[in-house]
């Protein structure tokens, strides 16, 4: 539970081993290398950086390994489902990565182009058959003509049209019309849009009839060089289309037949990316011609690790190791036990902590927990959670990657168990409450909202009092924030004696009217004293008179300070979603209910269409609110510890602390055992 | 002239057997689950669209886009809470006549008023908490790592339908509850 210490490590090394000691930094996976191309100032003097962004090398690599992405979806997508997602992944030591990345790599590339090309191959006829579909699409209104397309063209004598015009302007292209003496008009089809015509006059009435055309919106069709009568056209354009879809499809084939080629491309993209990543490294470290100068960060527990890991490389390795500096941006290595280590996932979601700040994720994990429960809150929907998130999170662990967030989920499900049991809320029924049922309780339940709300808002503001204690602000810590605890205290003091009769009542009432009192007078004269003596300080010309102004001023300002309440009061009532989200999902799951005992209340075969029916509706549904709900309370627990709880305490705008290690997507590496025996000794 | 005053008076003494009071309080369920519902289906389609445009884009985000899609979908749940509530209570649901007919016209306008805050906040908040979504989703397209400010950026609007949703739930359960 706490943000960890680090160390600034420097490392100077000769050229000849860089190789074999990035390995080994990789292997070792805890050092956060500093990139020194941002950072020109931390390189000593007579060292360069390699400018990134020319590296043939790296971009070799990303070329590749882009090129191998591509392939191995496209052909993955042929893989039979569900088996890729329950299946282990293999492992692979060092070695056989190094085999796979140098011996291997010209074969396994030579397949991925074979894949890439046919798939270029596919694309390319996909968009012919897209520009034939289109035409098919033009063509389809003039399959009624009988006429063979390339004999539309003019005669010695006659003038031949065919085209389209609006059917809006077809009867004013009638009356247009109505003199002509030679003019054949052929109505080849028409839709509620358009009338295509094919029209013969005598060149003489040629004008006449173009200039109604005009006037229509005419346009002529294009047939281009196609020949032949247009349904003999669209049937040659069919053709060629079933052509393609068989090229298609055989080509399609091919590439699912290139199944057994996944588990080397896959093993070669897992290598590749292992080099990509040391490339990346090595480009962060200055140089000289022939050694090479490394900066960067590890745990400050793992300096004798770290000094051993590398010293197993080569002895010809100079280190060096300091704290950081107080001004210094050190990254934040966070570290927590089991139980909160998810909960690291709903923070880093927020912020990264600073440096110097102190890890919320402890104090934050059971009021997330709390929330989430409380606002799915049926026991029923809790177990199938918990059981759901679980299953998953025991896929993930094998496949050797941790997402703290479905540990959150699992956890929450847990959570909403509890709540659902005190609740009595099974899967929209209400029975055995062990403690009150929020529908018919209404107000005790927003008392149980406001009472944990209240909780986390004297909670973060007890984390900020500890904040400022440690930066040394102890006048701010005592009037700034813990007053305003006393103050909440004696307001519930005051409340006392409205719960019961007695001298404890009338005491803890009268005890609640000092402390609240004391505490006002703490947080207005404690204000008025700071902003005073900060005035005080900086004045340069000091008499009574302006000692009385300043203290009035002073004054205002501290019961200024008050006004604070109305933040805190509007924090407190934002702990009523608590109940909206707990009432609402109580309530659909009685909907889903209710609609279920309608359908079965029938008779004789209406029973049993219903049973039928209601089973359906009962699991659809209910999977339905869970799904809703648990977004719901997820999105919202989040929001309350972000706004109503960080907002207090925590600064944020860290840097997370980002190892560089290995990384992979399909192979479980293996590291050689004589190499990890020898991390463990240290 | 007569007639129709006549006509007047027998419509009035017609009108005035309605049993007005459950009919109030029905007709403020049904506002609460329509203009809610409404203004959800507005918020969700708008944040929809625009996760559509991203999503063509990088179909791996679509679990963050979603999560902001949703968002907005919630103002029509607590409408149909209110809803349920007031027939459920009324006796509508159960079919108890006797608790249904013997709300009075003033508990019946109460009630009608109560679900106000819920039909009217819900219909307005849902549609702008959907503008909030889309630009979140737009920040999400740009800066995949950064929804979980986006979400928290659009969930500060529905603050203020968990309190309509709280004002009207307090007035139904104190009349009818």
């Amino acid at each position: 539970m706490a943000v960890r210490p680090v160390k600034k490590v420097t490392l100077v090394a000769l050229k000849a081993s860089r190789d074999a000691l990035v390995s080994q930094m990789q292997r070792y996976g805890m050092l956060d290398i500093t990139d020194l191309t941002t950072r020109p100032e931390e390189l000593p003097e007579g060292l360069q950086c390699p400018d990134p962004g020319t590296d043939d090398t790296l971009s070799e690599y990303a070329s590749d390994l882009e090129r191998l992405d591509q392939a191995i979806r496209l052909i993955a997508a042929n893989e039979e489902s569900g088996k890729s997602f329950l299946a282990v992944p293999p492992a692979a030591t060092e070695e056989d990565m190094e085999r796979v990345a140098t011996a291997e790599r010209g074969d396994i590339m030579a397949r991925v182009d074979e894949a890439l090309s046919l798939y270029g191959q596919i694309a390319d006829i996909r968009a012919r058959v897209t520009r034939i579909d289109q035409r098919l699409e033009q063509l389809a209104p003039w399959l009624p003509l009988n006429i063979p397309v390339e004999d539309l063209h003019d005669t010695r004598e006659a003038v031949v049209l065919a085209g389209a015009m609006p059917a809006a302007e077809w009867p004013a292209f009638i009356d247009d019309i109505r003199e002509m003496n030679t003019l054949d008009l052929e109505e080849v089809s028409s839709d509620r849009e358009s009338i295509r015509i094919l029209a013969l006059c005598h060149r003489l009435e040629n004008l006449t009839l173009t200039r109604a055309l005009t006037r229509a919106g005419f346009v002529r069709a294009e047939f281009q060089d196609e020949k032949g009568r247009p349904s003999d056209i669209a049937a040659g354009y069919e053709e060629t289309r079933r052509e393609y879809a068989e090229r298609i499809e055989s080509i399609g084939r091919q590439i699912a037949a290139m199944t057994d080629a996944l588990p080397g491309m896959r093993h070669l993209y897992d290598a590749l990316a292992l080099l990509r990543d040391r490339r990346k490294a090595q480009l962060r470290f200055g140089d000289t011609a022939n050694v090479f100068y490394v900066s960067g960060w590890v745990p400050a527990r793992d300096e004798t690790a770290f000094r051993r890991a590398m010293l197993s490389v080569t002895d010809a390795v100079e280190m060096h190791f300091r704290d950081p500096l107080p001004e210094e941006s050190a990254p934040t290595l966070i570290e927590n036990n089991p139980v909160v280590e998810p909960f690291e996932a709903i923070t880093e979601m927020y912020s990264t902590p600073q440096r110097t700040e102190m890890d919320p994720n402890a104090a934050m994990a059971p009021f997330f927990f709390a929330f989430f429960g409380m606002m799915v809150s049926d026991a029923g929907y809790g177990i199938l959670i918990a059981i759901a998130g679980a299953v998953m999170y025991w896929l993930m662990r094998r496949k050797g990657t941790k997402v703290k967030l479905v540990m959150v989920v699992t956890l929450g499900g847990i959570s909403t168990l509890i709540w659902g049991a005190l609740f009595g809320g099974w899967f929209g029924f209400t029975f055995n409450t062990l403690w009150f049922n929020p529908l018919e309780e209404p107000l005790t339940m927003l008392i149980v909202c406001f009472a944990l709300g209240l909780i986390q808002i004297v909670a973060g503001i007890l984390l900020k009092t500890v904040a400022e204690l440690r930066a040394g602000h102890i006048a701010d810590a005592i009037f700034g924030n813990l007053c305003w605890v006393l103050f909440f205290v004696g307001v519930l003091l005051l409340a006392a004696p409205m719960l019961g009769e007695g001298a404890a009542f009338t005491a803890a009432g009268t005890a609640g009217k000092i402390v609240s009192l004391a505490s006002v007078a703490g947080i207005v004269l404690g204000k008025a004293g700071m902003s005073f003596a900060a005035k005080w300080r900086t004045r340069n010309k000091k008499s009574l008179f302006s000692a009385v102004g300043t203290g009035v001023a002073s004054l205002l300002g501290g019961v200024m300070a008050l006004y604070n309440v109305t933040g805190y009061f509007s924090d407190l009532l934002s702990y009523s979603r608590l109940f909206a989200l707990g009432l609402a999902t109580g309530v659909v799951g009685m909907v889903i209910n209710s609609i279920i005992s309608m359908l079965v209340s029938g008779t004789g075969v209406m029973a049993v269409a219903g049973w039928i029916l209601g089973i359906a509706v009962f699991v659809g549904g209910h999977i339905f609110n869970i799904v809703v709900n648990a977004l719901g309370a997820y999105v919202h627990a989040s929001r309350l510890q972000y706004i109503e709880y960080f907002g207090k305490f925590l600064e944020g705008g860290g840097t997370p602390f980002k190892p560089f290690r290995v990384k992979t997507r399909y192979y479980l590496l293996k590291q050689s055992s004589e190499l990890s025996d020898n991390m463990k000794e240290a | 002239m007569e007639l129709i005053l006549n006509a007047a008076a027998t419509v009035a003494a017609e009108a005035a057997k309605l049993p007005w009071g459950p009919v109030f309080a029905l007709t403020g369920a049904v506002l609460a689950a329509l203009l809610a519902g409404i203004g959800s289906a507005i918020g969700v389609s708008m944040a929809g669209q625009a996760g559509a445009g991203v999503l063509s884009e990088d179909p791996d985000k679509f679990s963050r886009v979603l999560v902001l899609q949703a968002l907005p979908g919630t103002q029509g749940i607590y409408g149909l809470l209110i809803a349920f509530l007031v027939v459920l209570w009324s006796g509508l649901l159960t079919g108890d006549m006797e608790t249904l007919l013997a709300i009075t016209p003033e508990q019946g306008l109460f009630v009608l008023a109560g679900c106000m805050p819920v039909a009217i906040v819900g219909l307005i908040s849902a549609v702008y908490q959907g503008k909030a979504a889309v630009a979140g989703i737009g920040l999400v397209g740009r800066r995949g790592e950064e929804s979980g400010k986006a979400i928290t950026m659009t969930v500060l609007v529905e603050t203020y339908a968990v309190l309509a949703l709280l004002i009207s739930f307090l007035t139904v359960f104190g009349v009818l509850g």
